[in-house]
């Protein structure tokens, strides 16, 4: 235990904004175009790959002095897997109608390049605690990009949030005054996604230009 | 089970429809990141695009054989060959840590070949074989053939036709990724930022192929209709949703 | 020291293969544990979704999920259940819980067969495994089997005094995307509309994809499969089976022709999803004809 150590405490901040796998590492980028329709869809999205990371890191981390390096990523997807299938079958037993729209989004957790991101670069490195606390943020740092994606998409696109009506329906254009408003459409096809999240890549990058 | 009820002119326009119309990257935005991070230059999108081809198309057979025997539902009734009564065990739990197993497996194997069968060809391919072991394309193209339950031959079509399309859209990319680059970005948008906003007008362009039906994808509207053309050529009747129309709401 | 001599340990082929079979092994019990744990969760899930569905489109649930009851006017009124199943009007609008809608949906529901000449069977009378044939042809499509599936809607009472007060028709169709499915309920009559549903549908969301919201679906109650002729008369044994969703306005397009009563007013943005349905019910409704002329024969003869 030398001085320099840092504190447990910066594994899980640090992913949170500094290191924020989506807005500046780039990753997970699939699964927050395809599901970031609906708020409800994305939390749900977002709290699974949160536990996914947190605990594959954790176990990878665990078993990292006695697996092969030989098979080293499959020993990692096939952890990874199992927390996914958990997850899967945990949302179709408690939380059917969430889980029919996520459909294979969820199997493709799997593949989020932000577990295996976490999992390859840190996880095997470390102690299990602090992997678990770097997952967890990682984690967290995505649910929250989704989180903030999915706020705009579904308010403009729909005029709700988590389904409730936001913006007043008697606001919507109707036959008997025609210029009313209109929902923004477009934000519910995924080119917004993009739109969106470059649009955030920006706003981080220009934010943590003036930090530093 | 090996062809199902599609007629070869079924399978041209599965072809057409998994190359275009459902193309992996702009409409169902699956494997982009692989991509994004590591490569903005033709010839390594040329490089990612032909690895992901074959080992997608091995891999979507070999997930269908898992499917068929292992985790579909009914699927160990083969069983029954030994005197073991298994029809009725569900193994569907298994199919995500099955299919990842396959691919990655599938990967490793192609990887050492490729070394020992020819230097040459690895040095410019066998370097993105780990990388596409977790593109989740390959993942996401086998639980899609799997949830609309293919049949053999037409399971064989839709992945080719999804690992083409995917590099299509790789190729097309990193074609203007290289313009980009010396392009006058505003500073806070270079990289990343730019070319997600390109990313999504090409999805935009993408999303005009929407409604075109060269083949019925799935048995259900019947065998006795190879072809199910959209007539669009009505007024207003655009096959773009939300494309204006001429009557007003 | 140990670390080296455990480093070196782990690189041999027969570690490798251990470590992987270990690895392998844990895994899978992990899983199978979790699987049969959850299994019956996951059954009721998928039942308890299907249920309401069905009730949504026999308008026993209202579509904000609390029950429902028709007062004498005909309105609807917010309803609790009670112990078996039984609903009862109440003051507030009520959120029932899991077992509940289950509880209702067996009390009033009930699956039978149907033949291509209109003969009702239950499952015993054909020889049929009830939860088999929902499985095995629920991709397909019921409509397309020899004998068709069908569900009636019992009467909110006891015993004797319980009556058909419906029935309620699967529907399988494609939509722009994917597969659709769905339930049509109808009156006795086999021509009014009760309700509809959509519960499977991969639809562009916000586009398509309103064929599942409860604003879309409040056009159908009322309306009539079989399309009344020009002269106000309608001819079942020839006329046009369906409800069609034009594109626009029903009001702009068809204004007050009889043809009006089977159409309703299309998503704007979402013609091919609006096409597919008005297949999906025309294609799924022609096999069950004989069976809803039949129904609206004996209800005339009832009713005469």
């Amino acid at each position: 235990m030398t001085a320099s150590k840092p504190p447990l405490s910066t594994f899980l901040t640090s992913q949170l904004w500094s290191g924020n796998q989506v807005l500046i590492a780039v990753l997970g980028i699939c699964s927050a175009l395809g599901v970031t329709n609906r708020l409800s869809v994305a939390i749900t999205m977002g709290l699974s790959v949160c536990f996914v990371t947190a605990f594959s890191s954790f176990f990878v981390s665990l078993l990292r002095k006695i697996t092969p390096d030989s098979v080293r990523m499959i020993t990692q997807l096939a952890i990874i897997s199992v927390f996914v299938i958990i997850i899967d079958q945990f949302l179709q037993a408690y939380f059917f109608s969430i889980s029919k729209v996520l459909s294979v989004f969820v199997g493709l957790i799997i593949t989020n390049c932000i577990v295996m991101g976490r999992t390859e670069g840190m996880a095997k490195n470390v102690e299990p605690l602090p992997a678990f606390l770097d997952g967890l943020g990682a984690g967290m740092g995505y649910a929250i990009v989704l989180f903030i994606v999915a706020f705009i998409r579904e308010l403009f696109g729909f005029g709700q949030l988590f389904g409730y009506q936001i913006i007043p329906l008697s606001w919507y254009a109707t036959s008997v005054h025609p210029d009313g408003y209109d929902n923004f459409v477009l934000m519910v096809s995924p080119p917004a996604a993009f739109f969106i999240i470059g649009g955030l890549i920006y706003l981080s990058k220009k934010l943590q230009k003036a930090d530093s | 089970m090996w062809m199902g009820e599609y007629s070869v002119l079924n399978l041209i326009g599965l072809l057409i429809q998994a190359i275009f119309i459902e193309n992996f990257l702009l409409v169902n935005f699956l494997g982009m990141c692989t991509y994004l991070a590591c490569s903005n230059k033709l010839k390594t999108a040329n490089g990612l695009g032909i690895a992901v081809v074959f080992v997608l198309t091995v891999s979507g057979v070999l997930n269908w054989f898992v499917h068929a025997f292992v985790t579909g539902p009914g699927a160990l009734s083969w069983l029954s060959f030994f005197g073991l009564d298994a029809a009725a065990i569900n193994l569907e739990f298994l199919q995500f840590l099955l299919f990842i197993s396959v691919i990655a497996g599938f990967t490793q194997i192609l990887e050492i070949l490729i070394e020992k069968l020819s230097p040459a060809l690895y040095m410019s391919l066998g370097l993105y074989l780990p990388l596409i072991a977790v593109n989740c394309a390959i993942l996401g193209a086998c639980l899609f053939a799997v949830t609309r339950d293919y049949p053999f031959i037409p399971n064989f079509i839709y992945v080719l036709g999804s690992a083409l399309g995917w590099w299509l859209a790789i190729a097309l990319i990193a074609a203007i990724r290289e313009k980009l680059a010396t392009a006058n970005v505003v500073p806070a948008l270079k990289g990343m930022g730019i070319t997600f906003i390109m990313s999504g007008l090409m999805s935009m362009a993408f999303m005009g192929f929407t409604g075109i039906k060269l083949a019925s994808p799935s048995p259900a509207t019947g065998p006795g209709q190879p072809f199910a053309l959209m007539d669009s050529t009505g007024l207003g009747q655009s096959p773009i949703q939300g494309a204006p129309t001429e009557e007003k709401e | 020291m140990s670390e080296s001599k455990l480093r070196s340990r782990t690189q041999g082929v027969s570690y490798t293969l251990l470590f992987m079979v270990a690895l392998s092994l844990v895994c899978a019990i992990i899983l199978s544990i979790l699987a049969s744990a959850l299994k019956e969760p996951q059954e009721m899930a998928k039942e308890l979704d299907r249920s309401k569905q069905m009730l949504i489109a026999a308008r026993i649930l209202n579509p904000y999920v609390y029950f429902q009851l028709q007062d004498q006017e005909g309105r609807f009124v917010p309803a609790k259940a009670t112990r078996d199943g039984i609903l009862e009007p109440s003051h507030e609008k009520h959120t029932p819980n899991q077992q509940e809608i289950l509880d209702v949906y067996r009390n009033r529901i009930q699956a039978f067969l149907v033949n291509d000449r209109g003969d009702l069977l239950t499952f015993e009378q054909a020889g049929m495994n009830e939860q088999k044939y929902v499985q095995d042809f629920r991709k397909s499509g019921y409509y397309r089997e020899p004998l068709k599936l069908i569900y009636k809607i019992f009467s909110n009472s006891r015993g004797d005094n319980r009556f058909v007060e419906g029935y309620v028709i699967p529907v399988n169709g494609m939509g722009l995307w994917d597969a659709i499915y769905g339930y049509l309920a109808v009156q006795p009559d086999g021509n009014i509309v009760i309700g509809i549903s959509w519960y499977d549908q991969k639809e562009t969301p916000g586009l398509g994809a309103n064929i599942a919201e409860a604003e879309w679906q409040s056009q159908f109650p009322g309306k009539r499969l079989f399309q009344q002729s020009p002269n106000g008369e309608t001819n079942f044994n020839t006329a046009p089976l369906g409800i069609i969703v034009v594109k626009g306005k029903v009001k702009e397009v068809l204004d007050s022709t009889p043809k009006a009563l089977s159409a309703v007013d299309g998503m704007a943005g979402a013609t091919l999803t609006g096409n597919g349905v008005t297949n999906a019910y025309q294609d799924v409704l022609t096999a069950y004809r004989p069976f809803l002329v039949r129904l609206h024969q004996e209800f005339a003869k009832i009713t005469k």
